[in-house]
Protein backbone atom coordinates (compact mmCIF):
# COMPACT_ATOMS: atom_id res chain seq x y z
CA UNK A 1 0.00 0.00 0.00
CA UNK A 2 2.72 2.21 0.77
CA UNK A 3 4.38 1.83 -2.66
CA UNK A 4 0.90 2.30 -4.17
CA UNK A 5 0.96 6.02 -2.58
CA UNK A 6 4.38 6.68 -3.30
CA UNK A 7 3.38 5.85 -6.90
CA UNK A 8 0.56 7.99 -7.23
CA UNK A 9 2.08 10.77 -5.26
CA UNK A 10 5.19 10.68 -8.20
CA UNK A 11 1.87 10.42 -10.66
CA UNK A 12 -0.18 13.34 -9.14
CA UNK A 13 1.39 16.05 -10.98
CA UNK A 14 1.14 14.21 -14.62
CA UNK A 15 -2.15 15.52 -14.85
CA UNK A 16 -0.98 18.87 -16.53
CA UNK A 17 1.76 17.36 -18.36
CA UNK A 18 0.27 17.97 -21.66
CA UNK A 19 -0.10 21.84 -20.70
CA UNK A 20 3.81 22.09 -19.77
CA UNK A 21 4.76 23.74 -23.20
CA UNK A 22 7.53 25.71 -21.18
CA UNK A 23 10.48 24.12 -18.99
CA UNK A 24 9.43 22.43 -16.37
CA UNK A 25 10.52 24.03 -12.53
CA UNK A 26 10.79 20.65 -11.14
CA UNK A 27 11.28 17.46 -12.70
CA UNK A 28 10.27 17.22 -15.74
CA UNK A 29 7.64 14.51 -16.67
CA UNK A 30 6.88 12.15 -19.50
CA UNK A 31 4.13 13.45 -21.83
CA UNK A 32 1.78 10.88 -22.70
CA UNK A 33 -0.47 10.24 -25.98
CA UNK A 34 -2.54 8.01 -28.06
CA UNK A 35 -0.52 7.00 -31.19
CA UNK A 36 -2.00 5.06 -34.14
CA UNK A 37 -0.22 3.18 -36.54
CA UNK A 38 -1.02 0.62 -39.09
CA UNK A 39 -1.06 -2.95 -38.25
CA UNK A 40 -1.47 -4.67 -41.64
CA UNK A 41 -4.26 -3.30 -43.40
CA UNK A 42 -6.03 -2.38 -39.38
CA UNK A 43 -4.98 0.73 -37.59
CA UNK A 44 -4.81 0.65 -33.71
CA UNK A 45 -3.80 2.80 -31.17
CA UNK A 46 -1.47 2.46 -28.17
CA UNK A 47 -0.40 4.49 -25.46
CA UNK A 48 2.75 6.18 -25.46
CA UNK A 49 4.54 7.57 -22.77
CA UNK A 50 7.43 9.88 -23.89
CA UNK A 51 10.11 10.89 -21.00
CA UNK A 52 11.60 14.64 -20.78
CA UNK A 53 14.66 15.49 -23.23
CA UNK A 54 15.62 14.76 -27.11
CA UNK A 55 16.89 10.89 -26.57
CA UNK A 56 17.23 9.27 -28.52
CA UNK A 57 16.08 7.08 -25.70
CA UNK A 58 15.30 2.87 -25.73
CA UNK A 59 12.29 1.65 -26.61
CA UNK A 60 9.80 -0.58 -24.70
CA UNK A 61 6.40 -1.88 -25.34
CA UNK A 62 3.80 -2.69 -22.72
CA UNK A 63 1.58 -5.78 -23.01
CA UNK A 64 -1.72 -5.85 -20.64
CA UNK A 65 -3.16 -8.88 -18.72
CA UNK A 66 -6.41 -9.96 -20.37
CA UNK A 67 -8.07 -6.84 -18.35
CA UNK A 68 -7.23 -4.82 -21.50
CA UNK A 69 -5.24 -1.73 -21.61
CA UNK A 70 -6.40 -0.57 -17.96
CA UNK A 71 -5.02 2.78 -16.10
CA UNK A 72 -3.13 0.47 -14.18
CA UNK A 73 -1.02 -0.31 -17.24
CA UNK A 74 -0.80 3.22 -18.31
CA UNK A 75 0.83 3.84 -15.21
CA UNK A 76 3.69 1.61 -15.29
CA UNK A 77 3.90 3.33 -18.71
CA UNK A 78 4.36 6.24 -16.96
CA UNK A 79 6.80 4.90 -14.11
CA UNK A 80 9.47 3.25 -16.94
CA UNK A 81 9.00 6.36 -19.12
CA UNK A 82 10.27 8.15 -16.08
CA UNK A 83 13.60 6.07 -16.28
CA UNK A 84 14.11 6.86 -19.77
CA UNK A 85 12.19 4.77 -21.97
CA UNK A 86 9.90 5.22 -25.10
CA UNK A 87 7.05 3.31 -23.39
CA UNK A 88 4.31 2.60 -25.74
CA UNK A 89 1.75 0.22 -24.26
CA UNK A 90 -0.06 -1.87 -26.79
CA UNK A 91 -4.16 -2.22 -26.80
CA UNK A 92 -4.39 -5.72 -28.49
CA UNK A 93 -8.62 -5.36 -27.58
CA UNK A 94 -8.85 -2.22 -29.78
CA UNK A 95 -10.50 -0.15 -27.54
CA UNK A 96 -12.98 -2.95 -26.16
CA UNK A 97 -13.06 -2.35 -22.17
CA UNK A 98 -13.14 -5.62 -19.79
CA UNK A 99 -15.53 -5.55 -16.79
CA UNK A 100 -15.07 -8.92 -15.03
CA UNK A 101 -13.26 -11.73 -15.38
CA UNK A 102 -15.96 -13.51 -17.55
CA UNK A 103 -15.27 -10.82 -20.20
CA UNK A 104 -11.74 -10.77 -19.33
CA UNK A 105 -11.40 -14.62 -20.87
CA UNK A 106 -14.10 -14.23 -23.12
CA UNK A 107 -11.70 -10.96 -24.90
CA UNK A 108 -8.27 -13.10 -24.17
CA UNK A 109 -9.68 -16.52 -25.40
CA UNK A 110 -11.14 -14.79 -28.65
CA UNK A 111 -8.00 -12.96 -29.98
CA UNK A 112 -6.50 -14.22 -33.21
CA UNK A 113 -3.07 -15.17 -32.25
CA UNK A 114 -2.12 -14.43 -36.29
CA UNK A 115 -3.66 -10.46 -35.29
CA UNK A 116 -1.74 -10.49 -32.03
CA UNK A 117 1.32 -10.87 -33.96
CA UNK A 118 0.56 -8.33 -36.53
CA UNK A 119 -0.04 -6.04 -33.86
CA UNK A 120 2.71 -6.76 -31.68
CA UNK A 121 5.14 -6.37 -34.86
CA UNK A 122 3.37 -2.87 -35.76
CA UNK A 123 4.80 -1.57 -32.53
CA UNK A 124 8.08 -2.55 -32.77
CA UNK A 125 8.07 -1.18 -36.20
CA UNK A 126 6.23 1.86 -34.58
CA UNK A 127 8.84 2.59 -32.26
CA UNK A 128 12.06 1.98 -34.03
CA UNK A 129 10.32 4.62 -37.05
CA UNK A 130 10.61 6.74 -34.31
CA UNK A 131 14.03 9.08 -34.64
CA UNK A 132 13.79 9.68 -30.63
CA UNK A 133 14.10 5.86 -30.13
CA UNK A 134 17.62 3.80 -30.37
CA UNK A 135 16.03 0.95 -32.33
CA UNK A 136 19.24 -1.18 -31.01
CA UNK A 137 17.82 -1.16 -27.44
CA UNK A 138 14.40 -2.22 -27.51
CA UNK A 139 12.23 -4.69 -25.02
CA UNK A 140 9.17 -5.34 -24.05
CA UNK A 141 7.48 -6.01 -20.65
CA UNK A 142 3.95 -7.81 -20.10
CA UNK A 143 1.79 -9.56 -17.52
CA UNK A 144 0.11 -12.22 -17.45
CA UNK A 145 -1.70 -12.61 -21.01
CA UNK A 146 0.66 -10.04 -22.06
CA UNK A 147 3.31 -12.28 -20.54
CA UNK A 148 3.06 -14.91 -22.24
CA UNK A 149 2.60 -12.53 -25.45
CA UNK A 150 5.92 -11.13 -24.33
CA UNK A 151 8.13 -13.99 -25.14
CA UNK A 152 6.07 -14.84 -28.00
CA UNK A 153 7.17 -11.40 -29.17
CA UNK A 154 10.72 -11.69 -28.93
CA UNK A 155 10.78 -15.05 -30.20
CA UNK A 156 8.95 -13.75 -34.03
CA UNK A 157 11.18 -10.38 -33.89
CA UNK A 158 14.79 -10.21 -32.91
CA UNK A 159 14.81 -6.89 -32.49
CA UNK A 160 13.84 -7.21 -28.87
CA UNK A 161 16.83 -7.79 -26.79
CA UNK A 162 15.01 -7.98 -23.50
CA UNK A 163 11.90 -9.95 -22.32
CA UNK A 164 10.39 -9.34 -18.83
CA UNK A 165 7.56 -11.62 -18.39
CA UNK A 166 5.25 -11.72 -15.57
CA UNK A 167 3.52 -14.69 -14.60
CA UNK A 168 3.02 -15.19 -18.76
CA UNK A 169 2.56 -18.45 -20.51
CA UNK A 170 5.67 -20.38 -21.31
CA UNK A 171 7.47 -21.94 -23.91
CA UNK A 172 8.51 -25.57 -23.16
CA UNK A 173 10.14 -26.56 -26.11
CA UNK A 174 13.39 -25.72 -27.15
CA UNK A 175 13.09 -25.64 -30.91
CA UNK A 176 9.79 -23.32 -30.53
CA UNK A 177 12.97 -21.01 -28.77
CA UNK A 178 15.61 -21.49 -31.04
CA UNK A 179 14.82 -17.96 -32.93
CA UNK A 180 14.94 -15.70 -29.64
CA UNK A 181 17.59 -13.25 -29.29
CA UNK A 182 16.57 -11.59 -25.84
CA UNK A 183 17.41 -12.54 -22.91
CA UNK A 184 14.27 -13.38 -20.38
CA UNK A 185 13.68 -11.89 -17.06
CA UNK A 186 10.44 -14.03 -15.26
CA UNK A 187 8.55 -13.06 -12.14
CA UNK A 188 6.31 -15.94 -10.61
CA UNK A 189 3.66 -16.09 -8.25
CA UNK A 190 4.25 -19.34 -6.05
CA UNK A 191 0.11 -19.33 -5.36
CA UNK A 192 -0.45 -19.19 -9.36
CA UNK A 193 -2.71 -22.32 -10.21
CA UNK A 194 -1.56 -22.16 -13.55
CA UNK A 195 1.85 -21.61 -14.01
CA UNK A 196 2.79 -24.79 -12.07
CA UNK A 197 6.88 -25.86 -10.75
CA UNK A 198 7.01 -28.02 -13.46
CA UNK A 199 6.48 -25.67 -16.09
CA UNK A 200 8.80 -23.34 -14.84
CA UNK A 201 11.65 -25.89 -14.96
CA UNK A 202 10.04 -27.37 -18.62
CA UNK A 203 11.17 -23.74 -19.82
CA UNK A 204 14.17 -23.47 -17.60
CA UNK A 205 15.60 -27.06 -19.33
CA UNK A 206 14.36 -25.22 -22.99
CA UNK A 207 16.30 -22.24 -22.08
CA UNK A 208 19.16 -23.80 -21.45
CA UNK A 209 19.00 -26.50 -24.27
CA UNK A 210 18.62 -23.52 -26.77
CA UNK A 211 21.50 -21.81 -25.30
CA UNK A 212 19.05 -18.95 -24.48
CA UNK A 213 19.66 -16.65 -21.31
CA UNK A 214 17.37 -16.31 -18.36
CA UNK A 215 18.50 -13.18 -16.77
CA UNK A 216 16.61 -13.94 -13.73
CA UNK A 217 14.21 -15.34 -12.45
CA UNK A 218 11.78 -14.84 -9.02
CA UNK A 219 9.01 -17.23 -7.29
CA UNK A 220 7.67 -15.01 -5.37
CA UNK A 221 5.78 -17.56 -2.89
CA UNK A 222 3.63 -15.82 -1.48
CA UNK A 223 1.99 -14.02 -3.96
CA UNK A 224 -0.40 -15.08 -5.82
CA UNK A 225 -1.17 -14.77 -10.21
CA UNK A 226 -1.54 -11.22 -11.07
CA UNK A 227 -0.06 -9.78 -7.82
CA UNK A 228 1.63 -6.83 -9.27
CA UNK A 229 -1.83 -5.46 -10.08
CA UNK A 230 -3.59 -3.64 -6.59
CA UNK A 231 -6.89 -4.34 -8.80
CA UNK A 232 -5.65 -8.00 -8.17
CA UNK A 233 -5.84 -7.92 -4.37
CA UNK A 234 -9.51 -7.94 -3.05
CA UNK A 235 -9.73 -11.48 -4.89
CA UNK A 236 -6.63 -13.06 -4.58
CA UNK A 237 -5.04 -11.33 -1.09
CA UNK A 238 -2.89 -8.67 -1.51
CA UNK A 239 1.02 -9.89 -1.43
CA UNK A 240 3.50 -8.68 0.98
CA UNK A 241 4.66 -5.30 0.01
CA UNK A 242 8.24 -6.25 0.07
CA UNK A 243 7.78 -8.70 -2.59
CA UNK A 244 6.03 -6.10 -4.49
CA UNK A 245 8.92 -4.07 -4.06
CA UNK A 246 11.46 -6.72 -4.52
CA UNK A 247 9.80 -7.59 -7.75
CA UNK A 248 9.70 -4.07 -9.26
CA UNK A 249 13.50 -2.92 -7.94
CA UNK A 250 14.87 -6.38 -9.92
CA UNK A 251 12.44 -5.47 -13.21
CA UNK A 252 13.95 -2.25 -13.23
CA UNK A 253 17.39 -3.02 -12.96
CA UNK A 254 17.45 -5.82 -15.25
CA UNK A 255 16.00 -3.66 -18.05
CA UNK A 256 18.27 -0.81 -16.83
CA UNK A 257 21.49 -3.42 -17.53
CA UNK A 258 19.54 -5.34 -21.02
CA UNK A 259 18.70 -1.40 -22.34
CA UNK A 260 20.91 1.47 -21.10
CA UNK A 261 23.57 0.32 -21.06
CA UNK B 1 -20.38 -46.68 -13.71
CA UNK B 2 -23.68 -46.07 -11.53
CA UNK B 3 -22.94 -42.56 -12.36
CA UNK B 4 -22.52 -43.14 -15.47
CA UNK B 5 -25.70 -45.12 -16.12
CA UNK B 6 -27.25 -42.21 -14.11
CA UNK B 7 -26.04 -39.73 -16.57
CA UNK B 8 -27.40 -42.07 -19.68
CA UNK B 9 -30.56 -42.25 -18.06
CA UNK B 10 -30.76 -38.39 -17.93
CA UNK B 11 -29.72 -37.88 -21.46
CA UNK B 12 -31.89 -40.64 -22.61
CA UNK B 13 -34.67 -38.20 -21.45
CA UNK B 14 -33.36 -35.42 -22.90
CA UNK B 15 -31.24 -36.28 -25.61
CA UNK B 16 -33.13 -39.47 -27.20
CA UNK B 17 -31.60 -39.65 -30.39
CA UNK B 18 -27.51 -40.36 -29.75
CA UNK B 19 -28.28 -42.21 -26.33
CA UNK B 20 -30.53 -44.96 -28.43
CA UNK B 21 -27.39 -45.66 -31.13
CA UNK B 22 -25.67 -47.52 -29.19
CA UNK B 23 -23.63 -49.11 -25.77
CA UNK B 24 -20.63 -47.24 -24.87
CA UNK B 25 -17.44 -48.33 -23.26
CA UNK B 26 -15.54 -45.68 -21.24
CA UNK B 27 -12.14 -45.49 -20.06
CA UNK B 28 -9.23 -43.11 -18.18
CA UNK B 29 -6.02 -43.99 -20.55
CA UNK B 30 -2.72 -42.87 -20.13
CA UNK B 31 -0.83 -41.56 -23.38
CA UNK B 32 1.98 -40.48 -24.49
CA UNK B 33 2.78 -36.93 -24.85
CA UNK B 34 6.39 -36.01 -26.11
CA UNK B 35 9.07 -37.57 -23.51
CA UNK B 36 5.76 -37.07 -20.56
CA UNK B 37 2.58 -39.15 -19.74
CA UNK B 38 -0.68 -37.13 -20.00
CA UNK B 39 -4.12 -38.79 -18.70
CA UNK B 40 -7.01 -38.87 -21.48
CA UNK B 41 -10.40 -39.43 -21.60
CA UNK B 42 -11.74 -42.82 -24.12
CA UNK B 43 -15.22 -43.71 -25.09
CA UNK B 44 -15.75 -46.06 -27.64
CA UNK B 45 -18.56 -47.76 -29.61
CA UNK B 46 -19.35 -51.09 -28.60
CA UNK B 47 -18.43 -53.76 -31.68
CA UNK B 48 -14.86 -54.02 -33.69
CA UNK B 49 -14.68 -51.27 -35.82
CA UNK B 50 -12.70 -50.39 -37.55
CA UNK B 51 -14.62 -46.61 -36.47
CA UNK B 52 -13.59 -43.10 -37.32
CA UNK B 53 -12.76 -41.28 -34.45
CA UNK B 54 -12.82 -37.79 -32.72
CA UNK B 55 -10.42 -35.77 -30.67
CA UNK B 56 -12.94 -34.05 -28.19
CA UNK B 57 -11.13 -30.75 -26.55
CA UNK B 58 -12.07 -29.21 -23.12
CA UNK B 59 -13.18 -25.64 -22.37
CA UNK B 60 -11.11 -23.62 -20.09
CA UNK B 61 -12.69 -25.63 -16.86
CA UNK B 62 -10.74 -28.34 -17.73
CA UNK B 63 -11.71 -31.88 -18.71
CA UNK B 64 -14.85 -31.77 -17.16
CA UNK B 65 -18.06 -34.37 -16.82
CA UNK B 66 -20.33 -32.11 -19.47
CA UNK B 67 -16.64 -32.54 -22.37
CA UNK B 68 -16.70 -36.46 -21.49
CA UNK B 69 -20.27 -36.73 -21.74
CA UNK B 70 -19.76 -34.99 -24.92
CA UNK B 71 -17.07 -37.57 -25.88
CA UNK B 72 -19.93 -40.41 -25.12
CA UNK B 73 -22.25 -38.44 -27.08
CA UNK B 74 -20.31 -39.07 -29.97
CA UNK B 75 -19.03 -42.38 -29.40
CA UNK B 76 -22.55 -43.64 -29.51
CA UNK B 77 -22.83 -42.84 -32.80
CA UNK B 78 -20.22 -44.98 -33.99
CA UNK B 79 -16.92 -42.48 -33.01
CA UNK B 80 -13.65 -43.83 -31.03
CA UNK B 81 -13.36 -40.35 -29.10
CA UNK B 82 -10.38 -38.92 -27.03
CA UNK B 83 -10.27 -36.38 -25.01
CA UNK B 84 -6.88 -35.67 -23.37
CA UNK B 85 -6.31 -33.83 -20.00
CA UNK B 86 -4.79 -30.85 -20.84
CA UNK B 87 -4.79 -29.55 -17.83
CA UNK B 88 -3.13 -32.42 -16.25
CA UNK B 89 -5.58 -33.34 -13.47
CA UNK B 90 -6.96 -30.31 -12.29
CA UNK B 91 -10.50 -29.21 -13.19
CA UNK B 92 -11.55 -25.92 -12.53
CA UNK B 93 -14.86 -25.33 -9.94
CA UNK B 94 -14.58 -21.83 -10.28
CA UNK B 95 -13.72 -19.13 -12.80
CA UNK B 96 -10.94 -17.61 -11.25
CA UNK B 97 -8.79 -20.94 -10.85
CA UNK B 98 -10.14 -21.83 -14.61
CA UNK B 99 -8.83 -18.20 -15.81
CA UNK B 100 -5.22 -19.21 -14.52
CA UNK B 101 -5.42 -22.82 -15.79
CA UNK B 102 -5.86 -21.46 -19.01
CA UNK B 103 -3.76 -18.51 -19.44
CA UNK B 104 -1.04 -20.50 -17.59
CA UNK B 105 -0.90 -23.65 -20.04
CA UNK B 106 1.99 -23.34 -22.53
CA UNK B 107 0.71 -23.30 -26.08
CA UNK B 108 3.32 -25.59 -27.33
CA UNK B 109 2.55 -27.86 -24.88
CA UNK B 110 -1.28 -28.35 -25.66
CA UNK B 111 -0.62 -29.00 -28.99
CA UNK B 112 2.04 -31.74 -28.17
CA UNK B 113 -0.58 -33.31 -25.71
CA UNK B 114 -2.92 -32.94 -28.85
CA UNK B 115 -0.94 -34.51 -31.22
CA UNK B 116 -0.19 -36.64 -28.54
CA UNK B 117 -3.82 -37.86 -28.57
CA UNK B 118 -4.22 -38.27 -32.47
CA UNK B 119 -1.16 -40.41 -32.35
CA UNK B 120 -3.10 -42.76 -29.38
CA UNK B 121 -5.97 -42.83 -31.57
CA UNK B 122 -3.98 -44.28 -34.89
CA UNK B 123 -2.39 -47.15 -33.08
CA UNK B 124 -5.26 -48.35 -32.19
CA UNK B 125 -6.91 -51.43 -33.84
CA UNK B 126 -10.49 -50.43 -34.12
CA UNK B 127 -9.69 -47.24 -35.21
CA UNK B 128 -9.65 -46.00 -38.72
CA UNK B 129 -6.68 -43.60 -39.09
CA UNK B 130 -7.91 -42.45 -43.02
CA UNK B 131 -11.04 -40.60 -40.58
CA UNK B 132 -10.10 -38.39 -38.01
CA UNK B 133 -11.72 -35.29 -37.10
CA UNK B 134 -11.59 -32.69 -33.58
CA UNK B 135 -14.02 -30.91 -31.79
CA UNK B 136 -13.78 -28.37 -29.18
CA UNK B 137 -15.47 -25.74 -27.26
CA UNK B 138 -13.82 -22.49 -25.88
CA UNK B 139 -10.33 -22.62 -25.72
CA UNK B 140 -10.77 -25.74 -27.39
CA UNK B 141 -12.52 -24.37 -30.24
CA UNK B 142 -9.89 -22.65 -30.81
CA UNK B 143 -7.68 -25.57 -30.04
CA UNK B 144 -9.63 -27.85 -32.61
CA UNK B 145 -8.49 -25.51 -34.84
CA UNK B 146 -4.83 -25.47 -34.52
CA UNK B 147 -4.94 -29.11 -34.19
CA UNK B 148 -6.29 -29.10 -37.69
CA UNK B 149 -3.52 -26.46 -38.63
CA UNK B 150 -0.44 -28.59 -37.05
CA UNK B 151 -1.47 -32.23 -37.92
CA UNK B 152 -2.72 -33.38 -41.61
CA UNK B 153 -3.74 -36.62 -40.22
CA UNK B 154 -7.33 -34.47 -39.13
CA UNK B 155 -9.82 -34.43 -41.70
CA UNK B 156 -12.95 -32.62 -40.28
CA UNK B 157 -12.75 -30.21 -37.50
CA UNK B 158 -15.28 -28.76 -35.45
CA UNK B 159 -14.84 -25.49 -33.93
CA UNK B 160 -17.29 -24.00 -30.92
CA UNK B 161 -16.70 -20.16 -30.31
CA UNK B 162 -13.11 -20.50 -30.53
CA UNK B 163 -10.36 -18.42 -31.43
CA UNK B 164 -10.18 -17.72 -34.98
CA UNK B 165 -7.25 -17.53 -37.43
CA UNK B 166 -8.04 -14.19 -39.70
CA UNK B 167 -4.56 -14.50 -42.52
CA UNK B 168 -5.33 -17.17 -45.38
CA UNK B 169 -1.15 -17.81 -45.33
CA UNK B 170 -1.44 -19.27 -41.95
CA UNK B 171 -4.51 -21.55 -42.94
CA UNK B 172 -2.50 -23.34 -45.83
CA UNK B 173 -1.50 -26.29 -43.84
CA UNK B 174 -4.88 -26.71 -42.93
CA UNK B 175 -6.16 -30.26 -44.59
CA UNK B 176 -9.71 -30.39 -42.73
CA UNK B 177 -13.08 -29.36 -43.57
CA UNK B 178 -14.40 -26.90 -41.33
CA UNK B 179 -17.18 -26.41 -39.69
CA UNK B 180 -17.67 -23.14 -37.49
CA UNK B 181 -20.47 -22.29 -34.65
CA UNK B 182 -19.93 -19.04 -33.39
CA UNK B 183 -21.98 -17.11 -31.25
CA UNK B 184 -23.37 -13.68 -32.39
CA UNK B 185 -23.09 -11.86 -28.80
CA UNK B 186 -19.46 -13.01 -28.27
CA UNK B 187 -17.80 -10.01 -27.43
CA UNK B 188 -14.45 -11.73 -27.88
CA UNK B 189 -15.11 -13.12 -31.21
CA UNK B 190 -17.51 -10.49 -33.32
CA UNK B 191 -19.42 -11.08 -36.39
CA UNK B 192 -16.69 -9.20 -38.36
CA UNK B 193 -14.08 -11.53 -36.92
CA UNK B 194 -15.80 -14.87 -37.74
CA UNK B 195 -16.55 -12.72 -41.29
CA UNK B 196 -12.45 -12.32 -41.69
CA UNK B 197 -12.59 -16.25 -40.91
CA UNK B 198 -14.31 -16.96 -43.38
CA UNK B 199 -13.02 -15.20 -46.04
CA UNK B 200 -9.51 -16.20 -44.88
CA UNK B 201 -10.36 -19.79 -45.46
CA UNK B 202 -11.78 -18.97 -48.64
CA UNK B 203 -8.93 -16.95 -49.81
CA UNK B 204 -6.60 -20.42 -49.19
CA UNK B 205 -8.69 -22.20 -51.02
CA UNK B 206 -10.29 -24.32 -47.86
CA UNK B 207 -12.88 -26.55 -47.61
CA UNK B 208 -15.77 -25.12 -45.15
CA UNK B 209 -18.78 -27.19 -44.12
CA UNK B 210 -20.25 -24.17 -42.81
CA UNK B 211 -19.40 -21.16 -40.42
CA UNK B 212 -22.70 -20.68 -38.46
CA UNK B 213 -23.85 -17.93 -36.02
CA UNK B 214 -26.57 -18.25 -33.63
CA UNK B 215 -28.04 -16.15 -31.67
CA UNK B 216 -26.55 -16.20 -28.39
CA UNK B 217 -23.69 -15.30 -26.60
CA UNK B 218 -20.26 -16.85 -25.54
CA UNK B 219 -20.35 -20.94 -24.00
CA UNK B 220 -24.19 -21.00 -25.44
CA UNK B 221 -23.67 -24.77 -25.54
CA UNK B 222 -22.78 -26.12 -22.26
CA UNK B 223 -25.98 -26.38 -19.68
CA UNK B 224 -24.02 -26.28 -16.72
CA UNK B 225 -21.07 -24.45 -15.23
CA UNK B 226 -20.10 -25.70 -11.80
CA UNK B 227 -22.24 -25.82 -8.88
CA UNK B 228 -25.43 -23.94 -10.90
CA UNK B 229 -26.68 -23.53 -14.53
CA UNK B 230 -24.77 -21.28 -17.00
CA UNK B 231 -27.33 -18.46 -17.51
CA UNK B 232 -25.81 -17.92 -21.24
CA UNK B 233 -26.99 -21.72 -22.08
CA UNK B 234 -29.59 -21.92 -25.03
CA UNK B 235 -31.31 -25.26 -25.48
CA UNK B 236 -33.27 -24.80 -29.07
CA UNK B 237 -30.17 -23.28 -30.60
CA UNK B 238 -27.93 -26.25 -29.05
CA UNK B 239 -29.85 -28.58 -30.52
CA UNK B 240 -29.56 -27.12 -33.28
CA UNK B 241 -25.85 -26.85 -33.10
CA UNK B 242 -25.72 -30.93 -32.15
CA UNK B 243 -27.41 -31.20 -35.70
CA UNK B 244 -25.08 -29.30 -37.42
CA UNK B 245 -22.14 -31.12 -35.78
CA UNK B 246 -23.70 -34.82 -36.13
CA UNK B 247 -24.53 -34.76 -39.91
CA UNK B 248 -21.05 -32.48 -40.27
CA UNK B 249 -19.02 -35.33 -38.62
CA UNK B 250 -21.39 -37.84 -40.43
CA UNK B 251 -21.04 -36.76 -43.69
CA UNK B 252 -16.82 -36.22 -43.10
CA UNK B 253 -15.66 -38.78 -40.95
CA UNK B 254 -18.53 -41.76 -42.06
CA UNK B 255 -19.53 -40.91 -45.48
CA UNK B 256 -22.69 -40.34 -44.86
Amino acid sequence: MRYTLAFLSILLPFGCSKNSGTVALEKAEPTTETVTYASGEDKVSGFLCHPPGKGPFPGLMLIHDDFGLTDWVKEQAKRLAEQGYMVLAVDLYRGEAVSNLLDAHIMDRGLPEDRVQRDLKAAVDYLVSRKDVRASRLGVAGWDMGGGYALDAAIRDPRLLAVVTCYGRLTTDAKLLAPLKASVFCVFAGKDKGISPETIEQFRAAMTKAEKRIAGMRVYSECAHGFLDPATWPTNGAPPNEDVKDAWERIDDYLDKALQQ
Amino acid sequence: MRRFLGVCAVLALVAPAWAAEGKVKTANITIKSGDEEIKAFLAEPDGKGPFPAIIVIQEWWGLSDWIKDNAKRLAAQGYVTLAPDLYRGKVAEDMKTASELRKGMPHDRALRDLKGAVDALVAKDNVNKERLGSIGWCMGGGYSLQLALHDKRIKACTMCYGAVVTRADMLKPLNATILGIFAEEDKGIKPEMVAKFEEALKEAGKKVEAIKEFKAGHGFMRPGNPGGKNPVYREAETKQAWQDIDKFFAKNLRGK
